[in-house]
């Protein structure tokens, strides 16, 4: 099993490994702990998926990650921040993007969480290409 | 020469993941350049962003040689 390093930000093309993730960033002084998982889901509107593909821009959005954990550190007292994006062909129900956040109180982790996986999803360059049981392929229209 | 890394949907539309051009003096020439060489990203490229060496830039952002370039389609990672 792959071991994750604290105050990791990584892209990678394996599985994430979500429990040895949150395991990362556990400490004695945070008494919570929030992990949010980005999961590839079956249907967006009426449009079946059957995988998505991700890319990435790899040196960019690995600069990306580091800046919102910095910015995640900079705005709230958390103990720790780990945050991995799965990259390459993703089925139905695998998880895409993981995000672990400890702090010592549970309203700064869900805090830090959302603001990290929501600015992921803003700034970081990656992409996902919807792939449909007929073998149709579109670029991900972002909402 | 400069070279643009191209990703996702550009990269789909050039057939490549990378295009060589003339060095352009600023983003805003990059992009005209782009546009009038490449017509199938000219619908693109309005909505997409221009990265240097790893940073978002704006259209009045000069060109160095050397910097790496790349155009940013808008991004659907999570």
């Amino acid at each position: 099993m792959k071991a994750y390093n604290s105050s990791m930000v990584a892209l990678t093309h394996t599985p994430i490994d979500y429990h040895t993730l949150t395991e990362s960033v556990r400490l004695p002084g945070c008494g919570a702990v929030c992990l949010f998982l980005g999961t590839v889901r079956d249907l967006t509107g009426d449009d079946v998926t059957t995988f998505l593909e991700y890319e990435a821009y790899p040196p960019m959005a690995e600069k990306k990650l580091a800046e919102i954990e910095a910015e995640v550190r900079r705005r709230w007292p958390v103990g720790d921040v780990a945050i991995i994006h799965r990259l390459g062909r993703l089925a139905v129900g695998e998880i895409s993007v993981a995000v672990a956040v400890s702090s010592p109180h549970r309203a700064e982790a869900f805090e830090a969480g959302r603001y990290a996986i929501d600015t992921l999803k803003e700034v970081v360059p990656i992409w996902k290409k919807d792939i449909s049981p007929s073998g149709e392929e579109a670029w991900s229209d972002p909402k | 020469m400069l070279t643009v890394h191209l990703f996702a949907a550009t990269a789909e539309r050039v057939g490549a993941p990378r295009v060589e051009l003339p060095h352009p003096p600023t983003v805003a020439h990059l992009r005209r350049h782009l546009a009038d060489n490449w017509p199938s990203l000219a619908d693109l490229l309005p909505h997409c962003a221009v990265a240097v060496n790893h940073e978002y830039a704006d259209d009045d952002t000069p060109l160095q040689p050397g910097d790496e370039v790349a155009v940013i389609p808008p991004v659907s990672g999570g």
